[in-house]
Parts: C-alpha cells; sequence; structure tokens
C-alpha cells in the first residue's frame, strides 16, 4: 500500500505557502522578542496553528492505493458461463446482483446504487445510464445475448399529415417474423422476414388527421406475437404566406397557385401582362402593390416564388433587399424554366449543363417520366428533396436563417391533369414546405431522454428560451429549472414519468406544448436492452488484457477539518491564555 | 289348364291382394296425414309438432294392418287356404296345386286334376278381398274434415309458408322484459320482373337486394302494441299496416340504405340498425373485337369492314345497332349522313351474352375515295321502365384519296387556329430525306448524330401534340400510367380550338341526347359501362363525358391518336439511326396531321371568330395607355371534410388513452355528431359502416355494457377513421427557434465567408 498526500488548495498554493511563512515568521520573531514565560511551548503553539492553518487552506487528503479483489455486477441475462471463467482467471472477484438478475454463487443483492458506481465488471443487460452517469471509475463490459425483438427504433419528431411518414428500425428475429404496423383505422404496412437474423426495415404509413394518436406495431414470429404501441403526434398544419412573382404567366405557375390556394395558403400572385402592366391574384390576403422588392414586403412573406428570368430583371437595390430578407428567413424558390448562366451573386443557384432533358421520378408506387430544363446544380451543400437517378431536381441551399430553392423539372401540372393531385402534392409540398420561412419560436422543449419512457424514471427536461424567462408546467404542475451556468437562456429541469400515457409539457402564458408518452413497463423491452447494452459497451473503457491482474484503486481520505479546526483553536488559545510573565 | 298355369293364377291373384292391401294402407296413411294435421292444427301451428304426429299416425296404421292381415308373411300357400275356405268348389283341394307331383298319390293326382279343373272354371269369378271403397271413404271423410276443420283453426303468427328471419333476436336486443317483441318476422323480396329472379326470403335483416326490388316486412308482436313503422335510412318512415294479427309494409327499394324497425306499446322501442345493400343493374358491356379504332384503306383495298361486337348484361339484352355517318366532301362543302345498322348476326338481340356480327359493306354506304365513316355500337338492356344504354367510342374508317391535294392555305382565316409546329413535320421530312441524300458523303458518326437530332425534333413535335391531348407519350413506353382517354385534357383543348356551341350535336356523332339524358334522371340508372367502373360514380355527378362533346373531339382525336403513334415509329427508327425507315412513318404523320388541320378548318369557317375591326392610325404604334393593371380576389375557404367526424377522432383518442368508464355529455354530444355525418356515408356504402353507427347510438344512449367500452370505442375508432379519405398534402410552416448562440453561428459563419 503506498500512501500520498493530495492537496486542494483554496487559494493558489504561493500565495497561502507565502503568507503562512511570513505570518511564522513573523510570529516567532513576536515571540523572540517578547521574551516571556514557555517561550519553547509557545513556539511550539505557533507552528501548530500556522500548520492547521494551512491544513485548512489547502485541504489535504492521504490517497491509498488499494489492491482490491474486483466487484463484478451482474445484471439480467447475464451469461453464468463469463462469470466461472472470471471467478476462474480471479476467485477474490465479489460477485453483486441487481434486481432481476438470477443469483450466482455467493452473490449479494446490492444494496444501493452507490455500491454500483465501483463496478470492475459489468455482465449482462448491463447497468442503466442512471448508473452510468455516476460512474467513479472505468469498468469492463460483457453483455448479454441480443434480445429478440426491435433493437433499433427511428421516428421523425413530428409526423405529417397526409404525407407518407416513415419509421425505420432494426429487428432481431429468430426465424419467420412479421412486423405489422396497424392504426387507429387498422393495418397500414407489414414486412416478413423469412429467417432469423437483424434486419433492417422501414414502415410507413399516412395520417389522416391530426392530434396526439398511438399506432401499433405487432410482432408475429413462429411463437408468440407481441403488440406494443408508439405515439404519434400530427401537428395541424401552418398555413403560409406566398408571394408568386413571375414575367409572364406560365401553365406550370397557374396551376401551382391554384393548388396552394385550394389548400388554404394565403397569396399573393403578380404576373407581368405587358411592359408597366401587371395582373395581380390576393388569397386569403390583403390587396397589396408588389412594385418594387423590399425588405418591408418580404416580411410579411414565408415564401417567394419566382422564375429565374424574373430574378436576373430584378434592379440591383431590389436583388439586395432580397438578399437581406433570405439573410432573415425567407425562402425564395426560383422556378428554373431556362439555362442562365452561373453569377457569383447570393441568390444564384449555379447550373451546369446536363444532356438530358428527361427525368423519371417516383411518386408513391409509381415512376412519373417529366420534362426537365437539361442542367443540373453545381453546388456541395445542396439539401435534395426530389432526387432523379442521375442528378438532384429539386432541392435547396440554406443562406442565412433563409433558404433559396429551385425546381428544374417542368410542366409537372401534367399530373393535376391526369387527376393525380396526391402526386402532384408529394412533388411540391415538401419543395415549398421546406424552402419557406420557419415560424420563430419563443421557446423550445426538449426531453433528454429517448423513446420509450417509462413510469417512475427521472425525465430531463431542457428548454431554450429567447431572452425570456421560461415557466415550465410538467401536467399542469410548475418545474423548477436552473438555467446553464455555461450557455444563456438554457435550462434544465428534471420530472418523473408520471403514469402510462400522454403527458404534456408547456410554458406558461404561451402556446409552446411538448407531449411525450410514457409506455407500459412490459412494451418496447427489447429496444431498451439493446441501447442499455450499447450504453454499457460505450461506457467501458477498460483493456480487456487487464482483466485477470488484480484490480489496483486509488481512495483518498480527506485530513477532518474539525481535527485542524481544533488544533487552530487549541493553539491560538494557549498563545492568547497561556501566563506572560 | 296345366298345373303350373294354375300355379300362375294362384300367384297372380296373391300379388293382386298385396297390391290392393298396400292401396289401402296408403290410403289410411294419407287419412291419417290429414286428421293429425287438422287436429294439430286446433292446437298449435309448429310444423314440428304436425310432422311428428302425422309420421307416428303413419307408422301405427301401417304397422298395425300389416301385422293384422299378416302381410308380412304372405305367400301362396295362405292364399290357398283362402281360396279353401272361401270357394267349396275346390273341395279344400287347392292346396294340392302347390304340391310337387312325385310326392302325391294316385288319389291326390285324380283329385288335382279335377281341382285344376274346377279352379280353371273358378279363376275369373274370385274376388280378392279388399276394404279400398271403406279406405276411400275414410280419406274423403279426412280431407273433408281437414278442410272445415281448417277453416275454423286459430290464426297464428305468420303465414305457414314463411320462415322467421334467423337473427330475431338483434330485433329485440333493447327491449325491455314484458314488453312487446317481435315474435316473427319475415322478409319478403320480390326483384322485378325482367330480371327474371324468382322471389325469395331473407333469412337475415341486413338486405341484399337487386336494384328495384320490391321488399316486403311481415312482423307479429308478442303482445298488442299501438303503432309501428320502418325508419329508413334515418329520414324516411313508413308505417306498418295490420292485417290478420300481423303488421306488414311494402317498399321498392332502389337505393342503398338502412332501415330501423320501431314500435311502441307502454314505451317506444328501436331495433338495431340493418343495412340494405342493391345490387345495381349494370349497363350493356359492349367491346369491339378485331378492328382498330382509326382503319385506313385505300381504293384498292376490298371495301369490307367485319365488325364484330361482344355484346352483355346482367339481365339480358334488348336491343343494339350501328350508328353510323359518311362524311362525303371536304372543306365548306361537307356533308354528313347518318345510318342505322342493323346486326346480322343474329337477327334479334336478346340473351345476356351476344356476340354479334355485321359486314359493313363501304360501297353499299355509298362512299368514296375522301369520304369517312364514324359509326359507334349502342345497345340496351331490358330494364324498366327506362332501360340501360350503353355506347361505344366512335371508330373511324377512311378511304383514301390519292387523286387530290387538299390546299391547306386560307388567307380568309379570321384566326389560325393551328399553332406554327402544326406544320414542322414537312421540314423533318426534308430534312430526313436530304440526310438519306448525304449518306456517302458524310462520316458514320455525323450521319448517326444528324439522324438523332432528327429524333429529337420529332420527338419535341410528337410531344407539342401529345399536349392536345393533354397526354405525355411518354409516359406509355413500357408502363402507362395514363389512362388511354384522358377526356378532361381533350375537352380542354375543345375549348381552345373549338366554339362554345360546338358542343351541340349537329351531326349525330355522338351519342344522342334523348338517349343519354337518363344518365341525369333521378334513378341514375343509365350509365355508361366504364363509369360504372369508376369509385367516383357513386358520389360524382357526371356531365357530358369530354370524349363524346364535340364534332371536334370525334374527328381530330382519333386521327391526332393515330398520327402520335405514327411518329412514335418515325422517332424510334431515326434513333436507331436508320432514316429510310422512319420516312415512311413520316409521311403517314404529315398526311394525317393535314387532314387534322384540314378538320379543323371547317368549323373556323363555319363558326369563326368575327374580330373587330381595327383603326388603322393605332396599329402598329405600340400604344398600351388602355391597357391597365388588373386585380382579382380569389380567396378561397379550404373546406375540411367531415369535421366532426375529426372531432370526434381526437375525443376518442383522449378517452381511449384515459380508460373512463362512462363518457362525458360533450363527448357524447360530439360522437352523435359524428353519427350524423356517418349516417351520409353510411347511405353509400351501408355494408361497410352501418356498425359504426349502431355502436354510437348505443354508446350515446348508454346501451352498452361498460366493461365492454374500451372494445366498443376501438372499433368505432377504426370505422371513423376508414371514413376520412386520403387527402393530398399541403405544406406547412416548420417552427424554428433562434437562440442567440445560433445567430452568432450565422453571423461569424457569413464573415467567413465573405474573408
Amino acid at each position: 500500500m503506498n500512501d500520498v498526500v493530495y492537496i486542494q488548495p483554496v487559494f493558489p498554493l504561493w500565495i497561502i505557502i507565502g503568507g503562512l511563512a511570513s505570518a511564522l515568521c513573523l510570529m516567532i520573531w513576536k515571540e523572540y522578542q517578547r521574551k516571556i514565560k514557555f517561550f519553547l511551548w509557545r513556539l511550539i503553539a505557533v507552528v501548530f496553528l500556522i500548520l492547521s492553518l494551512l491544513g485548512l487552506l489547502v485541504q489535504p487528503s492521504w490517497v491509498t492505493k488499494i489492491k482490491s479483489t474486483g466487484l463484478v455486477v451482474l445484471t439480467p441475462h447475464y451469461q453464468p458461463e463469463v462469470a466461472d471463467s472470471l471467478l476462474k482467471a480471479n476467485p477474490l472477484l465479489k460477485f453483486v446482483t441487481v434486481d432481476g438478475a438470477l443469483a450466482y454463487n455467493n452473490s449479494n443483492e446490492v444494496s444501493s446504487s452507490d455500491e454500483l458506481i465501483h463496478s470492475q465488471i459489468v455482465l449482462g443487460d448491463g447497468l442503466s445510464k442512471f448508473v452510468l452517469q455516476e460512474m467513479k471509475s472505468s469498468f469492463f463490459y460483457y453483455k448479454s445475448e441480443l434480445p429478440f425483438g426491435i433493437i433499433k427504433w427511428a421516428t421523425p419528431p413530428n409526423f405529417k399529415i397526409n404525407q407518407k411518414n416513415e419509421i425505420s428500425g432494426t429487428l432481431h428475429s429468430k426465424g419467420k417474423a412479421t412486423i405489422k404496423l396497424i392504426g387507429p383505422g387498422g393495418p397500414e404496412d407489414s414486412i416478413a422476414f423469412t429467417k432469423s437474423g437483424i434486419y433492417p426495415f422501414k414502415v410507413s404509413f399516412t395520417p389522416r388527421q391530426t392530434g396526439l394518436f398511438l399506432y401499433s406495431l405487432t410482432i408475429r414470429d413462429e411463437l408468440e406475437t407481441v403488440s406494443q404501441k408508439f405515439p404519434a403526434q400530427v401537428p395541424a398544419e401552418k398555413k403560409l404566406r406566398i408571394l408568386l412573382s413571375l414575367k409572364y404567366p406560365t401553365a406550370e405557375a397557374r396551376y401551382l397557385k391554384n393548388f396552394l390556394i385550394e389548400k388554404g395558403h394565403s397569396m399573393v400572385t403578380r404576373f407581368q401582362i405587358s411592359r408597366n402592366n401587371y395582373r395581380y391574384e390576393y388569397s386569403l390576403h390583403q390587396p397589396i402593390k408588389v412594385d418594387k422588392v423590399s425588405v418591408d414586403l418580404m416580411k410579411d412573406f414565408d415564401l417567394f416564388i419566382t422564375d429565374n428570368e424574373s430574378l436576373e430583371s430584378f434592379l440591383p437595390h431590389e436583388t439586395t433587399a432580397l438578399e437581406e430578407s433570405v439573410k432573415q428567413g425567407l425562402g425564395l424558390l426560383v422556378l428554373h424554366n431556362s439555362f442562365s448562366k452561373p453569377t457569383n451573386s447570393f441568390l444564384s443557384i449555379p447550373l451546369k449543363i446536363f444532356n438530358n432533358d428527361t427525368a423519371h421520378v417516383q411518386l408513391g408506387s409509381s415512376n412519373y417520366s417529366f420534362s426537365t430544363l437539361p442542367a443540373s446544380i453545381d453546388a456541395l451543400a445542396i439539401e435534395a428533396i426530389t432526387q432523379g437517378r442521375d442528378r438532384t431536381l429539386s432541392g435547396y441551399l440554406s443562406k442565412g436563417v433563409g433558404k433559396i430553392g429551385f425546381q428544374l423539372l417542368q410542366e409537372t401540372y401534367r399530373l393535376l391533369l391526369q387527376g393525380k393531385v396526391i402526386e402532384y402534392a408529394e412533388l411540391w409540398s415538401p419543395l415549398l414546405e421546406q424552402t419557406s420561412r420557419a415560424q420563430d419560436l419563443k421557446f423550445k422543449i426538449q426531453v433528454e431522454q429517448e423513446f420509450p419512457l417509462y413510469s417512475d424514471e427521472p425525465l430531463n427536461v431542457n428548454l431554450i428560451s429567447t431572452q425570456l424567462r421560461p415557466h415550465l408546467l410538467a401536467d399542469d404542475i410548475f418545474l423548477p429549472l436552473r438555467e446553464d451556468v455555461v450557455i444563456d437562456d438554457y435550462w434544465h429541469g428534471t420530472t418523473w414519468a408520471g403514469k402510462v400515457g400522454w403527458h404534456k409539457l408547456a410554458i406558461e402564458k404561451d402556446s409552446t406544448v411538448k407531449n411525450y408518452y410514457v409506455s407500459a413497463p412490459s412494451e418496447w423491452q427489447s429496444l431498451r436492452i439493446a441501447r442499455q447494452q450499447n450504453a454499457n459497451k460505450l461506457a467501458s473503457q477498460a483493456k480487456n488484457n487487464d482483466l485477470t491482474q488484480k484490480e489496483i484503486r486509488t481512495e483518498r481520505n480527506p485530513i477532518s477539518f474539525l481535527l485542524l479546526f481544533l488544533i487552530f483553536l487549541l493553539s491560538l488559545g494557549f498563545l492568547w491564555l497561556a501566563p506572560k510573565i | 289348364m296345366s298345373k303350373s298355369e294354375a300355379i300362375n293364377r294362384v300367384t297372380h291373384l296373391k300379388n293382386r291382394y298385396l297390391l290392393f292391401r298396400f292401396i289401402e294402407i296408403v290410403l289410411l296413411a294419407v287419412a291419417s296425414v290429414l286428421f293429425a294435421w287438422m287436429v294439430s292444427s286446433l292446437f298449435s301451428n309448429s310444423l314440428q309438432l304436425k310432422l311428428s304426429i302425422s309420421l307416428s299416425l303413419v307408422l301405427l296404421i301401417t304397422t298395425w294392418r300389416i301385422v293384422h292381415l299378416q302381410l308380412y308373411r304372405f305367400n301362396n300357400t295362405l292364399f290357398v287356404q283362402y281360396l279353401n275356405s272361401h270357394y267349396i268348389i275346390l273341395e279344400e283341394s287347392a292346396d294340392l296345386l302347390l304340391k310337387e307331383d312325385a310326392s302325391l298319390s294316385e288319389l291326390q293326382q285324380l283329385q288335382l286334376q279335377k281341382t285344376i279343373q274346377r279352379f280353371g272354371a273358378l279363376y275369373p269369378t274370385i274376388k280378392i278381398p279388399n276394404s279400398i271403397p271403406q279406405t276411400t271413404g275414410i280419406l274423403i271423410i279426412s280431407f273433408i274434415g281437414y278442410v272445415i276443420l281448417g277453416s275454423f283453426a286459430p290464426i297464428y303468427s305468420g303465414s305457414q309458408t314463411e320462415k322467421s328471419i334467423v337473427d330475431l333476436y338483434k330485433l329485440n336486443a333493447k327491449v325491455e322484459s314484458g314488453a312487446a317483441i317481435i315474435s316473427f318476422l319475415s322478409i319478403k323480396v320480390s326483384p322485378p320482373v325482367y330480371t327474371n329472379l324468382s322471389a325469395f326470403e331473407s333469412t337475415t335483416s341486413n338486405l341484399k337486394v337487386p336494384e328495384g326490388s320490391h321488399v316486403k316486412w311481415n312482423i307479429h308482436f308478442s303482445d298488442s302494441i299501438l303503432f309501428a313503422h320502418i325508419l329508413l335510412s334515418g329520414k324516411d318512415s313508413i308505417d306498418f299496416t295490420l292485417n290478420k294479427g300481423n303488421y306488414q309494409s311494402n317498399i321498392q327499394v332502389s337505393e342503398p340504405g338502412f332501415y330501423q324497425i320501431q314500435w311502441q306499446d307502454a314505451k317506444l322501442h328501436i331495433s338495431e340498425y340493418f343495412k340494405i345493400e342493391v345490387i345495381k343493374d349494370e349497363s350493356p358491356k359492349i367491346s369491339i373485337a378485331d378492328l382498330n379504332q382509326f382503319t385506313r384503306l385505300s381504293f384498292a383495298n376490298q371495301l369490307q369492314v367485319s365488325l364484330k361486337a361482344n355484346l352483355s348484361d346482367d339481365y339480358g339484352l334488348t336491343n343494339a345497332v350501328i350508328i353510323a355517318t359518311v362524311s362525303k366532301g371536304s372543306g365548306e362543302s361537307v356533308k354528313f349522313r347518318e345510318e342505322k345498322i342493323r346486326f346480322e348476326t343474329p337477327s334479334v338481340i336478346a340473351g345476356k351474352q351476344v356476340k354479334a356480327t355485321r359486314n359493313l359493306n363501304l360501297n353499299k354506304l355509298g362512299m368514296e375515295p375522301g369520304d369517312e365513316l364514324y359509326f359507334y355500337v349502342e345497345a340496351w338492356d331490358n330494364k324498366t321502365p327506362i332501360p340501360n344504354y350503353s355506347r361505344t367510342e366512335t371508330f373511324l374508317i377512311a378511304l383514301q384519296d390519292t387523286t387530290k391535294e387538299v390546299a391547306v392555305d386560307d388567307d380568309g382565316l379570321g384566326v389560325d387556329l393551328m399553332p406554327e409546329y402544326f406544320r414542322s413535320q414537312r421540314q423533318i421530312i426534308i430534312d430526313t430525306e436530304k440526310l438519306l441524300r448525304e449518306k456517302k458523303i458524310r462520316s458514320v458518326q455525323e450521319f448517326k448524330s444528324t439522324s438523332n437530332e432528327l429524333g429529337y425534333d420529332q420527338k419535341v413535335l410528337r410531344l407539342r401534340y401529345g399536349q392536345f391531348l393533354g397526354e405525355e407519350f411518354e409516359d406509355q413506353i413500357g408502363k402507362a400510367i395514363i389512362p388511354e382517354d384522358n377526356d378532361e385534357s381533350t375537352e380542354d383543348v375543345a375549348k381552345k380550338f373549338g366554339h362554345a356551341h360546338d358542343k351541340e350535336n349537329e351531326h349525330n356523332l355522338v351519342a344522342d341526347k334523348k338517349s343519354a339524358s337518363p344518365s341525369h334522371s333521378k334513378e341514375g340508372n343509365v350509365k355508361d359501362s366504364r363509369e360504372n367502373e369508376t369509385p367516383l360514380e357513386a358520389f360524382a355527378h357526371e356531365h357530358d363525358n369530354g370524349e363524346e362533346a364535340t364534332f371536334f373531339v370525334q374527328s381530330v382525336r382519333a386521327k391526332l391518336k393515330a398520327a402520335l403513334t405514327v411518329m412514335w415509329d418515325a422517332e424510334l427508327y431515326l434513333r436507331l439511326y436508320e432514316p429510310s425507315k422512319s420516312l415512311p412513318y413520316q409521311y403517314t404523320a404529315l398526311k394525317l396531321l393535314k387532314e387534322i388541320s384540314n378538320d379543323s378548318r371547317i368549323y373556323v369557317h363555319r363558326t369563326g371568330f368575327d374580330p373587330p375591326p381595327l383603326k388603322e392610325e393605332k396599329r402598329l404604334t405600340g400604344d398600351l395607355t388602355e391597357i391597365k393593371n388588373s386585380a382579382t380576389d380569389n380567396s378561397l375557404i379550404e373546406q375540411k371534410r367531415f369535421l366532426e367526424i375529426r372531432k370526434a377522432l381526437i375525443i376518442l383518442e383522449h378517452l381511449l388513452d384515459q380508460r373512463p368508464n362512462t363518457l362525458s355529455s360533450e363527448a357524447k354530444k360530439q360522437l352523435h355528431m359524428a353519427g350524423l355525418e356517418l349516417a351520409v356515408v353510411v347511405l353509400a356504402e351501408p355494408g361497410k359502416y352501418l356498425e359504426g353507427l349502431s355502436l354510437i347510438r348505443k354508446i350515446t344512449e348508454d346501451e352498452m355494457d361498460e366493461r365492454k367500452m374500451y372494445e366498443l370505442l376501438l372499433v368505432i375508432r377504426s370505422i371513423l377513421w376508414s371514413v376520412l379519405p386520403i387527402e393530398s398534402s399541403s405544406p406547412s410552416k416548420s417552427d424554428l427557434i433562434l437562440h442567440s448562440l445560433d445567430q452568432q453561428f450565422l453571423k461569424n459563419l457569413e464573415e467567413l465567408s465573405h474573408e
């Protein structure tokens, strides 16, 4: 056992030592000058006084290196043969089991979570993430077999109404298995697996109504059928304010305008009909005159749709205003009717010639051919929306807070003429939605934990605000928040997931709401175990070759503050009270 | 008479005896059945009881007669004994007839001879004992008794020939004990006579009946009631009339829907919902075999076209004819002549499936080179009073005129209806011919490249023409997504290039309005067979089909389609670097395009746009002062369909999460409102949604078991959800929070990009 002293000085060490050394010299010199009774005892008292002060200021502790026998934590589904091997390699290992794990030899049940944080070896499903956060040292992890069922699950944060929403996951199947996605109206999607293995999969559904709904995922294999619910929050559509301005009316623009008007968006349409004359159409918008592009005008709109020819014909001050508006968040969608040479303009989307004027796009379950501009986008940071076989046909570039979108497909209105409104919407809605200005929120609530959430487990809530002090309500009860010590307007709070069902986090006097669903304890266990195994694997850092050696760990024993204080008092008392004659 | 003959006669007599006895037994059995039926009717109407009593009596009488007369062991010996005992003249020696000769003594043989002779003499006079007159009398008495007592028998619920439906319990499910319940219900469905279907009795309360059927409800209540009526689709109510203790109601069913039976004794009772599904009488289906929609014949060809039509209908056809129109001449002098042609075989169209043929002799129709024949087949079924009607698309047969070139230019046109690219096919031909001429002096690469470019030009031309059909023909390579006939787009073209009054059916080339009008009639019975295939049929009120709206569409459309098809081939060979093979197709395309152009000009001349006179002083001055900005308000409030059902779904989801035992009044009210919306949908598809309506009523009227609340809510949610249509998506504003750090990040990023 090698002991060393470890100090934690309250002030910089040189200040403490300098100050105390000076004080010691001064006091010794003073005692020497006074030449009074108990001189030697008084010198000893002075030394003890200074040492006790030093102890109080540097907070010393003894660090002891202990060769321990090692603590092995057995968690549910651990493999006894692994435990046997460990015991054989190191007979001094101490085994403890957590709730749900089978007993092993002379293992004890773990008494408190404090004991777990000193674990050296973990077997089985692993320690919960709450324990992992508190772990004092690194540990070895021997995971159990991967559970059967869903082991990965990823859903979009919000599901979109009337749009195909995809959920991806991974299934660990024992044999023949079928996954069926069942919505409020009945089966929505299903996949069959013919043999055992780990399979990534995707299921999709199209919500027909906004609100909070529960869908269920039924996994049926040769032996059993497991059904587990997952929440689907389908928010209501928020209407856009759109300005459509073109140099001349086209069938494409007219059908697009009609489509957007039918969907209830606020629209102002402006077509040039002669050199100085324009035709205006308003839908759910007050009549305004759009004679020039300005920042103030664009604040009224979320999306500005125009064609490349109109864009090139803007006056310099209009271009500047449009740039500024895009930087502030405006969405600009450019319908490319002709090939224009790339420029360095902020608003320009660089094009290059592409030797194909036809594109095939999959919409729904069918492939459609469209004529396109024989060009492709010559930029790297494109977010593609419609992807053809050989190039991006529509998408957007982020510019400041706003976005600049582009559409290379031509004559898409043919779909409407064929009565394929759903396919037309599938082509345009994502582009318009992602290009347009996003709604500024005052608050954003985030739940740190991933789905599934279970009852009686802590729920860490993070909240971003825009320079406003938030008052968070968890199911109508105020939740205390603390602001992040480093980042302004970033708040943290912790609540406990209540009973099974939907719960709500809301900001007082604001419309910001975050709904979350607490799952039944029996549901999504395979997913939880798989995630816990991964978390334990990531948290375990120790090297395997140290495993058979006896663990050496350090232990710190701080010198009691009370003892030092008593020495200080006694020394000081003696110097004060001892007879001075 | 020999001995063997005598034995035969004995056997014959024995058999007659047995026959008479069995006839007696049968007569007695019938009499006993009538008796049993007659007596049991006095006490009960149960068929089982009557049958069991009758059967027992029959068995009893049969057994008694057989045992009593020893019929089970009756043979010749017994019959001989009868003869000995009843005819003294035989001297008790008739049994000698049955003995073997060898076993007889001489005396016996002498006596045998004597007996044979006497038996021969006696045989015609022998009377077989029987009681047929008596048993016949018993039968007659029983029959008279049955008739007399039958008229005095009490009337039991329902007719003896009618059976009660099997799900009677559903009707009485909600009736408290002690109240009058429906003890008998029979539903007789009589389909219309023309269907040739026999009347039948429904075994369940949910009905599926042919369109126009008469449905008769016959109900007997366990106790007296004040009144009863039938509620049809939640709207109409029809009273039951009391007839011989039974309540009866009779309605004719033409539309699907649902019904409930309501009656009142001390309280008002109402049954569950039951659906009425209607099997629609479909319009005749007509298909023309082995004939293209556009056929071009040269004058040298045999001018006979064989027309084979397959006609079918679900209940039967009554008539079918060919309506043929011959157009002669060109330009302003075009003339039309319409003829109604009957099929040759069969001469009379009747039956469910008919294969009709007709040989169209173009010479007999008076056709000459340059003339065109438009025809279609129309058929009617046997539906009454208004038969269903359908017709085929118009087919076109053109006789080529090789002697005449049609003049295209016409300076007198007020408006040039044809876009300029209508003439560019000629340019492609010129270029192709030039390419072929220069093949030897051009390099292979250059030749291929030029051929490919010409192919591209051909494609552009085709696509432009395709716009007039509203079609993207590229889609039809491999997989045709677009339906062959896009009526809406065709109609648009017609609007663009035709005139409003072109829609009049001036030359009877489209369906006669008289015969087409039933599609708008209240019954909605007469519809095009193609329309019946679309799911929209039940919901949409379709107006004139664009395909049939104008002459322009009928004539030009078919030609334009043919031209586009030919252009495909022309482009194909150009792309394959074989311009020589492409040329014939190009010539055909050009010819067709010229004809289309010419056809359209007919209409320009007839109804041409008459522009106002131009002021010469203003002409070409570019003065736009009178042209002003225009502004219109197109505001459209988006109407969400099934609003109440949508609200109810949100409430249902909340209820399923909370799992309460009872529903709040607000929830019930919302479910009731959703039920009203659902009722409208149920009318169209009762089989699919009627259960939802019943469950909503149960829940809102607190008639369900609380323990089953969760399951019921799940079913209601599922049904309401399935009502919601799949709609097109709409862009929606996304959310964004811009933290000060984000702003700083963007600012720094911008600075970096400037650097």
